[in-house]
């Protein structure tokens, strides 16, 4: 619990220092951040987590409630923390998806889901992976609708959350998830040797 | 070329926002104005809007961490009885897989749900739903067979279907409106069973509708919604704002939720008759009903907008079907949704006569049945003519696979009926009835036949022929055809040209032919003989008589089945013989596929099974096989068309039951072998199978009293009712007297009664026995409910393995 305190204490002073444009503070945050997520992030990875009643998109949360807990925070600052976060999981998660791709452990492919369905055979999929690149070359496009879907997707923030996270409307975040989900949809469809429905 | 620096995507994305905020049908318009001679602008909104509907509800709109974790189970990873054999698919409610059960040896779809906000009441009411509904085992439903739970975490073990579902189905290619009644007509059903046995779906969507590789619907996924939805959810019309932000509050999938729901009112049947409706509309317009640019807008249009109407080219009374269903107020929709199968049945049927006849005021034919034909020749012995006659017309109508005709044994109950037509109709469930005489005058004949509307009592086509008694077959073959022609069934090309190429045969060895049938149909041994030595005589007269050479063939071996002899007779050779002369016709592949079957040669056995009924001819060898091989939801469906096919045959109903009995789906099971016996009651293989389900069910005190006769008195039947009853002497007092009897018995019977006795070493004697003498049953030693306690058992898995059964 003390050294819970303490990061807490740590995390947001280095949020505070990253407000104030100090980039050797972002660095810092970041690899504190990472840390607690992978840690998080693994048990559920590894199968260890025992106890489900805690959805595992909540994690981004988790690790917020316990680096920063109830300190008072400027909204920027808390809005900081999220960005980052969410860029922690997708790198996390990536490579996850990396080293289980590596394993070539049959039928390990992280996927994606592409249709919901039960029972039924012939599924449409693709890599985390091939989401990883083509949301890279959606940032170069549009950085902003790129980073809504690093929250949104990565980070499991909600619509109103990202709206806040990035000081837009909620109607704005909508729109453009529309447009950046749509694009990265076709993208990935349209790689080599996928099929486009 | 697309669009690439980021100016061009603020443009192209402004257009495609704009683009979803209006409805499909101006979109077109709108595109035409806003890019004007821009062709490349236009195809890549256009790309994107195509992209966006492709990606659907699903795509990206789960958290990836989520993602990762549910698709954490690996091949080879044990969920209670069930092995992952591969991932499926995942969506919103879980992550779908194809495992193997390994204590009944068959492959499922294990679906793992996300954690639950549930409560164990509604998990035993899901299970309970689920449990009734496999008890009505219609065959448009998803079959649930098992809900099981791993670390807190629940799973869903359905039936497998080899296919996609009715999103994929619809994109795969342009459907007609035709198309997609048929195909929904039997899911429209199948809910309507289910809201019949008390059981809403809530969330009747195209990803819930399962469409196997042959065109077949199922609805899945019934009343899973339910488990999902937080106790909060179902009131207040804030739940509506919340869809967004705490996705899980409502569920289901806003497009097709009903008004009701949408607001967070209770929903009921009445609710399912309007998302039923949504997919309906959607599958005829080709675009849903309500769109709109996100969520909460789709959901003011569930709730106050009415859908665009549908198009011309869809018939008036289709469209008042939808209309109605897509009423606002649940109390202006259809009050039930067999009325509104009906209503879809009426439509498109007088959809098909409008276009058949201007006049358009009767129903399209698409059953019937064929009475048998009078025998009006001056001798009662020359009855065999006119029994062959009708046979032939039956088995000739049969061909067309787009109609329903009753099978022989149902239809010869009606010789020398005093019923009307009307009565006979609806006995039998069909459209219409064909009835005629035959009547042999030196070299010639003489045939009348009638076609006539069940309903009404009508005759709609009638005609006499005169005949050279050769041409008798040709003759045959084409009132088949007039008659479908009459009826404007369609007929494939392939159909036309097997009804077309009818081989001339002599009419001396067609009447061999014919009294060999009508010997063969007794199935006893004498006529059994009897039926051989005409089949040899008519081949003797026409040596290239497939049908002879098959029929041969099938007496050949229900002779030695039946334990009159212990020769093969020549049904190998002859089951060759018939499909060397005629590979088109269906018999001979059905006794080729009985031949195998007693080779136990499964998958030999399918295959020809499967060809005989792809020539239409009725096989209940297929369900058999289906069953033996542990695909139960399949050998549902085969057994229940063969039994819906032959109302009347006691036999054929009994399979049905049979069939049921070995999916362990008991209770239905009770209600077919019913069936069987109120048509012929005391029958001894119906009420075998009527002991044994009420085994199954823990009622061996009634097994006991119906096997208390005096054909069961001392049979091992009685004996395993003895022993489930724990009247222990009792049962070893019958064991031991039929230990010393000389005549046949149930051998497989007498092993089930050791296991129940507890007495595992001499069950597995007398099984041995029973696998080494190949007795009766022994090939449903896999899939036998009674052996489920030994089934673990290296000397159980060493006998199975004699079987060879594939997977």
């Amino acid at each position: 619990m003390d050294q819970a305190n303490g990061e807490a204490g740590t995390v947001s002073v280095l949020l505070q220092a990253w407000g104030r444009g100090d980039l050797q503070a972002r660095e810092e945050l970041a690899s504190v951040v990472y840390g607690e997520l992978r840690r998080r992030a693994g048990a559920y990875l590894r199968h260890e987590r025992q106890d489900h009643t805690l959805q595992p998109t909540a994690l981004v949360h988790e690790a917020y409630m316990r680096l920063v807990g109830q300190e008072r925070v400027a909204w920027q600052n808390r809005a900081h923390f999220f960005a980052i976060a969410s860029q922690m999981m997708r790198r996390i998660l990536v490579d996850h998806a990396r080293e289980r791709q590596a394993a070539k452990r049959p039928g390990a492919g992280v996927k994606v889901m592409l249709d919901d369905r039960i029972g039924a055979a012939a599924p449409r999929e693709c890599e985390l992976i091939d989401l990883d690149q083509a949301l890279t070359e959606l940032t170069h496009l549009d950085p902003r609708q790129g980073q809504i879907v690093e929250l949104r997707y990565f980070g499991g923030l909600s619509e109103q959350e990202v709206a806040e996270v990035l000081s837009i409307s909620r109607a704005t975040v909508t729109r453009e998830w529309q447009a950046a989900r749509a694009w990265l949809y076709r993208r990935i469809t349209a790689r080599p040797g996928r099929t486009v429905p | 070329m697309t669009a690439g620096g980021a100016g061009d995507w603020r443009r192209v994305q402004q257009l495609f926002q704009a683009a979803l905020e209006r409805s499909p049908q101006t979109r077109s318009t709108f595109l035409n104005e806003s890019c004007g001679q821009d062709a490349a602008l236009r195809a890549e909104v256009e790309s994107l809007l195509a992209a966006h509907v492709a990606a659907g509800g699903s795509f990206l709109e789960r958290p990836a961490v989520g993602a990762l974790v549910d698709g954490s189970l690996q091949r080879g990873d044990r969920l209670g009885s069930y092995e992952i054999v591969e991932l499926l698919g995942a969506g919103g409610m879980g992550e779908v897989h194809r495992a193997y059960d390994t204590k009944l040896g068959r492959d499922v779809a294990l679906k793992v749900l996300p954690p639950l906000l549930t409560t164990g009441e509604r998990l035993a009411r899901f299970q309970r739903e689920a449990r009734i509904l496999a008890s009505l085992s219609h065959p448009h439903l998803l079959t649930v067979y098992d809900v099981g739970d791993v670390d807190g975490r629940p799973y869903l073990v359905t039936e497998l279907v080899d296919g996609g579902t009715l999103k994929t189905w619809a994109l795969a290619e342009t459907r007609t409106w035709r198309q997609a009644i048929e195909l929904l007509a039997g899911v429209a059903d199948g809910l309507a069973t289910a809201h019949a046995a008390g059981i809403v779906h809530r969330d009747v969507k195209p990803d819930n509708i399962l469409v196997s590789k042959h065109g077949y619907a199922k609805l899945a996924d019934f009343g899973l919604a339910k488990l999902f939805e937080a106790q909060s959810a179902a009131t207040g019309p804030e739940a509506v704002t919340r869809v967004r932000t705490e996705p899980g509050l409502i569920v289901g999938t806003i497009a097709y939720m009903s008004p009701e729901h949408a607001s967070g009112h209770p929903v009921d049947a009445r609710s399912d008759i309007f998302s039923f409706a949504v997919v309906l509309y959607e599958m005829l317009a080709g675009r849903q009903p309500f769109t709109a640019a996100n969520d909460l807008e789709v959901l003011q249009r569930v709730r106050y907008q009415e859908a665009e109407p549908l198009a011309q080219d869809i018939p008036a009374a289709l469209r008042a079907v939808v209309d109605k269903a897509l009423e606002k107020a649940p109390a202006e929709r259809y009050q039930s949704m067999r009325d509104m199968v009906v209503d879809l049945r009426r439509a498109a049927r007088e959809e098909d006569v409008g276009r058949a006849s201007p006049a358009g005021a009767a129903a399209r034919i698409r059953s019937l049945a064929v009475l048998p034909m009078q025998n009006l020749s001056r001798d009662p012995g020359q009855e065999f003519l006119s029994d062959g006659t009708t046979e032939a017309l039956i088995s000739s109508l049969a061909q067309i696979r787009d109609l329903d005709i009753i099978s022989r044994t149902s239809s010869m109950r009606y010789k020398g009926t005093a019923k009307t037509m009307r009565e006979i109709g609806r006995e039998l469930g069909v459209d219409a009835l064909v009835e005629g005489s035959v009547q042999r005058v030196g070299r010639r004949v003489r045939i009348t036949a009638t076609l006539i509307r069940a309903s009404t009592d009508k005759h709609l086509w009638s005609r006499a022929y005169d005949r050279d008694a050769a041409d008798i077959l040709k003759l045959e073959a084409e009132i088949a055809r007039t008659i479908a022609q009459e009826i404007e069934a369609h007929l494939t090309p392939e159909e036309v040209r097997r009804l077309v190429s009818v081989r001339s045969i002599s009419p001396d060895a067609r009447e061999a032919f014919q009294l060999g049938r009508y010997h063969q149909v007794k199935e006893n041994d004498a006529d059994l003989g009897r039926a051989i030595e005409h089949y040899e005589r008519a081949i003797g007269l026409q040596p290239d008589y497939a049908a002879a050479y098959a029929n041969l063939s099938l007496a050949a071996r229900l002779r030695k089945n039946r334990g009159f002899t212990q020769e093969e007779g020549g049904a190998r050779a002859a089951a060759l013989r018939a499909i060397e002369l005629d590979p088109d016709l269906g018999e001979a592949h059905a006794a080729m596929a009985g031949v195998k079957f007693d080779d136990w040669d499964w998958a030999g056995a399918e295959a020809a099974a499967q060809r005989a009924l792809e020539l239409n001819h009725p096989s209940g060898r297929v369900a058999s096989l289906l069953s033996i091989t542990g695909r139960h939801s399949e050998a549902i469906a085969a057994a229940a068309r063969a039994a819906r096919l032959d109302p009347l045959s006691p036999g054929m109903q009994a399979s049905y039951a049979i069939v049921l009995y070995f999916a362990r789906n008991y209770e239905a099971a009770l209600t077919q072998v019913q069936r069987s016996l109120d048509l012929h009651p005391g029958n001894y293989a119906a009420t075998l199978m009527l002991g044994g389900i009420y085994e199954m069910l823990g009622r061996a005190g009634d097994a006991l009293a119906i096997f208390d006769r005096p054909d069961f008195r001392e049979s091992p039947y009685i004996a395993r009712a003895y022993a489930l009853l724990g009247q222990r002497s009792e049962a070893l007092r019958v064991l031991n007297a039929l230990a010393e009897r000389q005549t046949p018995f149930d051998l497989i019977e007498v092993a089930a009664t050791y296991f129940a006795l507890g007495d595992t070493d001499r069950g597995f004697e007398w099984l041995t026995r029973a696998f080494d003498e190949r007795a009766g049953y022994v090939p449903w030693a896999n899939v036998q409910p009674a052996f489920d306690g030994v089934r673990s058992d290296p000397r159980f898995k060493a006998l199975v393995a004699r079987l060879k059964l594939p997977g």
